[in-house]
């Protein structure tokens, strides 16, 4: 090889050298049949490399990877709240969840995994409050448990008062249990007309209830 | 904001993992390295820019991490469990089976490179990362870097050349 070393033809080829390098090591190239090998291997070992790397991207990632970044996340959001008294923002934002992946990772997969997972533990809690307020006694606890989701909600009724509209409304304590990290909200659901329970309101200890929902 | 880099982590995983495999070449050390970069990551999320590449910066953190790792533990006991790396791309006959051996002939190869080389290697000709991404992830000057990635290449030529 004649005047450019193995080293600056490296990086040359990816694009690593000034201008005026570069004329010059292109100049040389014309007249340097073995540095122009070298040029070609450089592609040939970067596609090999890529790939063999490649083939790592294939392997299932771990679930507790995901489940850090959910949960770290969730952490954050906790913290905010706490600061700053926000409004709930929205029943299962901190959930944390186990769900099972096969053999190939896609995001979508583990994003829709996780959503799913999500909407069945709000059904988890819907029942636990349709159930508690229907028959539970102000102080009696009632749980319902969903092993697959790994979750268990229980609902304890507190208070029970007609409304300034006449709907029957209940106070309850919920305890969100998920993968083991508890939950405590205190919420507030109202008899409809059809006979089911609507909750109306929920909020976390230390934030600021809103308003009673005198629109009912 | 935050809902968005969620996301945009979730979908780092998979190339965190491999870079984390490229440094420790244990299954089992880099989920556990994944693992802290996550946590560390998330937790120092404030001093990240936005608008600069979050991946750099989760590199940068794993690097460091692995770096600490290696330096708290004086002796590294057991044997590395290097993992065996399967391809989707190969297919039945002569020709897969000379694929086959090619690729397990340059995964042998990286795997035997030092670390510091399989990391620019992997940064830079899989990853296109620039040099001096590579030289702020890694801690290294822009001269190291140039030749850590020329020497792995150097020594991925034999291997490549002689299966053709």
């Amino acid at each position: 090889m004649g005047n450019v070393t193995y080293e600056r033809l490296s990086a040359y080829h990816d694009g690593e050298v000034d201008g005026e390098e570069a004329a010059r090591i292109r100049r040389d190239l014309m007249s340097d049949d073995e540095a122009r090998a070298i040029l070609a291997a450089f592609e040939q070992i970067d596609g090999s490399a890529r790939t063999a790397f490649d083939a790592d991207l294939d392997q299932p990632v771990p679930l507790h990877l995901a489940r850090a970044v959910r949960s770290g996340f969730a952490a954050r959001r906790r913290a905010a709240i706490g600061r700053v008294a926000l409004r709930w923002v929205g029943p299962m934002a901190a959930a944390v969840a186990i769900v099972v992946v096969g053999n190939h990772w896609t995001t979508q997969r583990v994003e829709s995994a996780l959503a799913e997972r999500e909407l069945k533990i709000a059904a988890l809690a819907d029942q636990a409050v349709q159930n508690a307020l229907e028959h539970a006694l102000s102080g009696a606890r009632v749980s319902v448990a969903d092993d697959a989701a790994a979750s268990v909600v229980s609902i304890t009724p507190t208070r029970t008062y007609k409304s300034e509209s006449q709907h029957w409304c209940r106070e309850f304590t919920e305890e969100l249990v998920i993968d083991g990290e508890r939950v405590t909200r205190f919420g507030l659901a109202c008899r409809e007309a059809n006979g089911g329970w609507r909750r109306v309101q929920t909020r976390t200890p230390g934030s600021t209830p809103p308003a009673v929902g005198t629109s009912l | 904001m935050e809902p968005q880099i969620e996301r945009e982590l979730i979908a780092l995983l998979p190339r965190l993992r491999r870079f984390a495999l490229a440094l420790t070449r244990s299954a089992a050390a880099a989920d556990d390295l994944a693992q802290a970069t996550v946590e560390r990551g998330i937790a120092n999320l404030d001093k990240w820019q936005p608008g600069t590449r979050l991946d750099s910066w989760m590199y940068r953190i794993a690097h460091n991490l692995h770096r600490n790792e290696l330096r708290n533990t004086s002796v590294r006991g057991g044997k590395l469990d290097i993992i065996q790396r399967e391809s989707d791309e190969l297919h039945d006959g002569e020709r897969a089976a000379v694929a086959r051996l090619e690729f397990k002939a340059v995964s042998a190869a990286i795997a035997a490179l030092p670390a510091d080389q399989r990391e620019a290697l992997l940064l830079v000709a899989v990853e296109g990362h620039s040099y001096k991404e590579v030289a702020e992830i890694t801690g290294a000057t822009v001269a190291a870097v140039t030749s850590r990635i020329s020497r792995a290449r150097e020594a991925l030529r034999g291997v490549v050349e002689r299966s053709e």
